[in-house]
Formats: C-alpha cells, sequence, structure tokens
C-alpha cells in the first residue's frame, strides 16, 4: 500500500520515517490549529480565513496520498486517466529525466487498480478510522453543547475549527493508520 | 448479516430495507429540523431545554436500531460478544421451541463476523467514508460561510450540523448494507 514515490525527496518505505512524517503531520495540524484560534480570538473570522481553512482540509491530506495519486500511500481507488497512455513522444519530449519519466509514469500507465490485499487492507483502515471519526464527532458535539450552555462567546471563536479538525481527520486518518503501522517495504517484499 | 424482522417490520425483502432505511432518514431529518427551531445558545433555552433533550435523545438513538456498531439492530453486531455460553446452558435454555429460536439467534449475533461478512463491513465502512467526509465538507463550507456573515445563525446551524454528522457517522455504513445486500443474505436467526 506504500507507493515508492518520493515527498521532497524523502522516501517513504521503511516504517520510522513514515511514523516520523505522519507525527510532524499531526503536529503541524495542532499548531496550525491554535494559530488560528489565536488569530480569530484577536481579529474574527474573514473570508480569507475561510478559504484557508476549505483549502488546507484538501492540500493537507493530499500530502499523505490515498485520496489522490503521488503521495506515499498508493491512491485507495487506483489511477484511471492516463492523458499521455498513447503519446509516448510527447512524453518524452516533456519529461526528461529518470526522475521526471518516474513521476510521468503515472501518466502512461494504463488503468492501474490496488491488488486485493491492497484493497482488503485499504478497506480495514477505513473501517478503523471511520470509527475512531464518530468518537471525534460525538466528543466535538459534547464540547460544541456543553459551550452552548456555560460560555457561548468562546462557541462561535471554536466552532470554525471543530468543522475543520472533523473534516482534515476524516480524509487523512486512513493515510496516517496505514503509513504508521505498515511494515517496512523491504521487509514486506522480502 | 440481516436481522429478518424488528418492531415486527419484516426486513427479508430488499424493498423492504430500503423502505426501513428511508423511512429511518425521513424521521432524522424531521427531528433535525425541528432541532434548527430551538433558539442557540443553549443557555438561552431556558424551559425548551426539556423538549430539546427529548429530540436530542430521540435522534442519537434512532441509530441504534440499524445496528451495527450496537447488538438488536438490522444489521449484525460488528464485533460479535467475546463470552460464549456453555453448552449445558444453551440446551437448558433451548429446551421450548419458541426459546430455542430467540437463542438461534442469539447465539448468531454473539458469533463473531466472518470473513465473508468482515469483507462486507469495511466495503461498507470504506464507501460511508467517502460519502461521510463529500457530505461534511460542503456542509462545513456553508458553516464557514455563515460564520463569516450572520452571527445569529451560526449557533444553530453548528448545532444541527455537527448533530447531523454524528447520526450520519453512525449510520451511514448500515444504511449502505441494509441497501444494497441481496435478498439472499444469510439473516440473524437462520441456522449455522
Amino acid at each position: 500500500m506504500i507507493s515508492s514515490t518520493r515527498l521532497l525527496g524523502i522516501s517513504f518505505e521503511r516504517r520510522r520515517t513514515r511514523r516520523w512524517a505522519v507525527a510532524l503531520y499531526w503536529f503541524w495540524v495542532l499548531v496550525f490549529s491554535g494559530l488560528f484560534l489565536r488569530h480569530q480570538a484577536r481579529e474574527g473570522l474573514g473570508s480569507v480565513d475561510l478559504m484557508l481553512l476549505v483549502f488546507s482540509v484538501v492540500n493537507l491530506s493530499a500530502l499523505l496520498g490515498g485520496v489522490r495519486s503521488g503521495g506515499p500511500v498508493k491512491p485507495f481507488h487506483g489511477i484511471h486517466w492516463a492523458p499521455l497512455a498513447d503519446d509516448s513522444d510527447r512524453l518524452q519530449s516533456l519529461f526528461r529525466g529518470p526522475r521526471s519519466l518516474s513521476i510521468a509514469g503515472n501518466m502512461m500507465a494504463p488503468e492501474i487498480d490496488l491488488d486485493e490485499r491492497d484493497a482488503a487492507l485499504r478497506d480495514r483502515i477505513h473501517f478503523v478510522a471511520y470509527t475512531l471519526c464518530r468518537w471525534l464527532a460525538l466528543l466535538l458535539f459534547g464540547i460544541y453543547a456543553a459551550l452552548s450552555i456555560f460560555n457561548a462567546g468562546w462557541l462561535v471563536r471554536v466552532s470554525p475549527l471543530f468543522f475543520f479538525l472533523l473534516a482534515l481527520t476524516l480524509w487523512s486518518l486512513p493515510q496516517s493508520i496505514i503509513l504508521w503501522n505498515e511494515p517496512d517495504v523491504v521487509e514486506a517484499e522480502a | 448479516m440481516i436481522r429478518t424482522r424488528i418492531f415486527g417490520i419484516s426486513l427479508e425483502t430488499r424493498r423492504a430495507r430500503r423502505l426501513f432505511v428511508a423511512g429511518f432518514w425521513l424521521a432524522e431529518a424531521v427531528m433535525l429540523a425541528v432541532l434548527f427551531q430551538f433558539p442557540m445558545p443553549l443557555e438561552i433555552a431556558h424551559g425548551k431545554l426539556l423538549p430539546l433533550v427529548i429530540v436530542l435523545a430521540v435522534a442519537s438513538n434512532l441509530p441504534l436500531y440499524l445496528g451495527g456498531f450496537s447488538t438488536g439492530g438490522a444489521v449484525k453486531y460488528y464485533e460479535g460478544r467475546r463470552f460464549q455460553l456453555k453448552p449445558e446452558t444453551v440446551a437448558r435454555l433451548s429446551a421450548k421451541p419458541k426459546h430455542a429460536r430467540l437463542v438461534n439467534r442469539l447465539l448468531t449475533e454473539m458469533r463473531p463476523v466472518d470473513e465473508r461478512e468482515a469483507q462486507l463491513r469495511d466495503w461498507a465502512y470504506h464507501r460511508a467514508h467517502r460519502l461521510l467526509f463529500w457530505m461534511l465538507y460542503p456542509g462545513a463550507v456553508v458553516y464557514l460561510a455563515v460564520a463569516a456573515i450572520s452571527l445569529s445563525l451560526v449557533a444553530r446551524l453548528g448545532f444541527v450540523l455537527l448533530e447531523f454528522f454524528l447520526i450520519a457517522s453512525m449510520s451511514l455504513p448500515q444504511s449502505l448494507l441494509l441497501w444494497t445486500l441481496p435478498e439472499d443474505e444469510p439473516q440473524i436467526g437462520e441456522s449455522l
């Protein structure tokens, strides 16, 4: 389930590297949430903040792969778009060098689907991630209701973050679990 | 993986199951519409707290009847129970035919999911996961847009949206299973 794509020159074949990447990712989400909360408490919620939250959900989680190709986790639904599959000359002229060609490999490849093992793993991990998200939704709802009773002023400040965290967790938790648990690629192939 | 009857409603045919799922979501939509009418924040709801709690309790407990993550619902409990009844206890409880059917149903529910059921469950959760995100993301965008424009609506909208996501997170996989499983799906209570 781990792709051989390198992200920022870093290979994700070793589990230790992946665990550091996942820890860093979620640490950054926490820091971002804290900074956002602080900014919102001082200056309120503007349209720029809105756009930042909306785009962050998609782009942050895309770093981990899964929901798109090119990340450390293989795309969950395979690759079904090969725009230059029949035009290898153009591909060669556009992409020169071994690194570029490996990126372009996705554009040439015919439909690639996950094998049976990867598909079963993907589904099983989604079961776990969904269950965790359900508990997160319950927790956030409880906090929202409590704030609504005891401190309505904080409610308006904190609630945009709730939706951001819920959406981001939903979209990136499966990849995080896969990256954390999958064995080293060399071990698996052996 | 599907219970034969729930509250006297037969779930043997796919049509019946689909009507059951549609009825569930209609009931939830009505609950959420009622919830939206309550004033927010709750500190100003005063005397309306009891009706609010009742509506909330009903809306949040309805998904239990779909089953899956809870026992007794339309879909078999996913995890299965960890304790086993002794054979002599089973024999004693099954002495009467009427009790034997109940015991058989109980034993089926207590059996952990087999490989096929686990695959179905995981498939449903995967699909539900994507569906939930594509419901949550536009909902969150609408909420954030409202938060930037009108603070008076934002508390109520946030409350209802979060409750909707909670209900959806509890019931989407089971809804998908009930909607898509064929009629010849083995039912809870059938002999193993």
